[in-house]
């Protein structure tokens, strides 16, 4: 069955409260987009305005000032730390992972506009048309691999932090929404035509959740994705939370969410929190009340096939 | 099945997939970083010093002149201080989808310009015998794209920086040197020149024919 009649087959209070998480998704989408990227970029503006940091005096506000990438090139070259003195915007990426240790990689469910574009205008694709990757590769590891690449290529002297980057061909897209073509009509280099290819198109709208890209390849989702996974493990920290007590196997969960990072099985469900984004889809469709999302164990009860209408109980009975 | 991933049925232990799964996407990184340094010529990049060598206002030993090709994503340029090295783009070195989808769009983008001396400057820029329609983008609030200047003063130890995307016109596209010149540097308020980067676009792909490319057509 696909995502798309799952999720028509939902009780209703199922569906009003994941019309709901959706609704507010797209505000805080929207807020991200006017946050950091021009021609809003409120968070440069605001950052110029009370704290006037040399590296912003005069530059053109737009979503490079708060560049995601190139402080994770930088990670192993303390002589470029400086930069953080000129532009103390580039320390936000060290403000998600922890973010994504204490409460789940919110920036990328909730704010980053990036995985957002793509995630909801593949919604509007059909199932049979979108490549489906969930319980086939595991993301995480080839995007850890991308990580480490990611930090290590410096020392060759190679970068892909600028040549790769779907930020700034999202802040293309969003000035000539507003009126602004220079940066489509701009030069853009193969490798800018490679990423656009494969973030909106190939691992974006034409992949099933629209988060292809986030799940694979995104280095910053990397970074939060290791603290998402390191932090679920204490009981202090908000994480989706399972019982699986209370869980029927319905695959609802694992039929919304955008990142595969639910799957479901006869072994029961399982959560990758190397994947997931926190963006509680899963909470939202899920009718038996068996995911939530708080801090505590990241999982409740033991799997049972007869609660989960898999067996047959000896006295004929099953959930 | 379901529930589990497919790759791990071809391996005993998970954990071996994944160590797998990572060394290739390890592998695809670092691919893709190669196959962007294979295009290299694909557009070009400068950093320079103001003002050159000799030049008004210089506090000890700044190097004037462009730094080379530079590096990427606020590395420094590498490669010297040479006063005629500049920036060459070569149409012929272009990838596959910049060659389909838009080859005939280059782009010369600055790392940095340095005010390497010790007093303010209000900078203008200019093309040098430049046929070419050029767009241009500095980046910067105080850029007036009417009169090519920066109506600020850049202050002893800043930097500013300045992106021109240069589109070709039919009848240069099967020249061999589609343009030769370079970008001035100038003091907005002496006119005098601050630096000078030479800059060249080719067609290594172009037959060698003669060219009706004269020196003297006005910049724009």
């Amino acid at each position: 069955m696909t995502s798309q009649s799952l999720v028509q087959k939902l009780p209703e209070p199922q569906r009003a409260e994941r019309r709901r998480i959706l609704a507010l998704r797209l505000l805080t989408f929207a807020l991200g987009l006017v946050l950091f990227y021009a021609p809003f970029a409120l968070l440069i503006r605001l950052t110029v305005r009370f704290f006037h940091p040399a590296g912003l005096a005069n530059v053109v506000p737009d979503v490079h000032r708060t560049c995601l990438l190139m402080p994770l090139n930088w990670f192993f070259q303390p002589s470029m730390y400086r930069n953080f003195l000129n532009n103390p915007l580039y320390l936000v990426v060290a403000l998600l992972p922890a973010v994504a240790f204490l409460a789940a990689p919110l920036f990328c469910g909730w704010l980053c506009p990036a995985g957002g574009v793509t995630e909801f205008l593949s919604r509007l694709v059909p199932d049979r048309w979108k490549l489906d990757l969930s319980g086939r590769v595991e993301p995480a590891a080839i995007r850890y691999g991308f990580l480490a690449g990611y930090l290590t290529l410096p020392f060759l002297g190679l970068s892909v932090s600028c040549a790769y980057c779907n930020y700034s061909i999202l802040q293309r897209g969003v000035q000539a929404a507003f009126g602004d073509l220079s940066g489509v009509l701009a030069s853009w280099g193969s490798s800018t035509l490679i990423s656009a290819a494969l973030w909106f198109v190939v691992l974006g709208v034409f992949t099933r959740g629209g988060r292809g890209w986030c799940s694979f390849i995104c280095p910053v989702g990397a970074v939060q994705g290791l603290a998402h996974a390191v932090g679920s493990r204490f009981s202090f920290t908000y994480k989706m939370k399972l019982d699986y007590a209370k869980c029927s196997s319905c695959e609802v969960c694992a039929a919304v969410c955008p990142t595969g990072a639910m799957t479901a099985g006869e072994s029961g469900l399982q959560r990758n929190y190397h994947t997931c984004i926190g963006c509680q889809e899963c909470r939202a469709v899920c009718s038996k009340g068996a995911i939530s999302y708080g801090t505590g164990p990241a999982e409740a009860g033991a799997f049972s096939p007869i609660s989960a209408g898999i067996l047959v109980s000896p006295d004929g009975g099953s959930d | 099945m379901r529930g589990e991933f497919a790759l791990t049925s071809y391996f005993s232990e998970r954990r071996l997939a994944r160590a797998v799964l990572m060394v290739v996407g390890f592998g695809l990184l670092f691919s893709a970083g190669f196959y962007r340094q294979s295009l290299a010529g694909e557009s070009g990049s400068f950093a320079v010093r103001f003002p050159a060598p000799g030049g008004p206002g210089t506090g000890g030993s700044g190097m004037g002149g462009p730094m080379g090709s530079g590096g990427h994503d606020g590395h420094e340029g590498h490669g010297g201080g040479a006063m005629n090295r500049g920036v060459t783009v070569d149409l012929g070195a272009q990838g596959l989808p910049k060659r389909v989808l838009q080859p005939w769009t280059v782009n010369v983008r600055s790392h940095q310009i340095v005010n390497a001396s010790t007093k303010p400057y209000t900078l203008r820029f200019e093309m040098v015998d430049c046929p070419l329609p050029v767009q241009w983008d500095a980046h910067d609030m105080a850029w007036n794209e009417r009169t090519r200047t920066l109506d600020r003063p850049v202050r002893p130890g800043e930097r500013v920086g300045l992106n021109l995307n240069f589109s070709i016109p039919p009848e240069l596209r099967r020249d061999p040197v589609v343009y030769q010149g370079g970008l001035k540097i100038l003091d907005k308020e002496t006119g005098g020149t601050l630096a000078f980067v030479p800059i060249r676009i080719k067609n290594s792909r172009a037959q060698s024919h003669s060219s009706a490319n004269p020196a003297s057509r006005e910049g724009h």
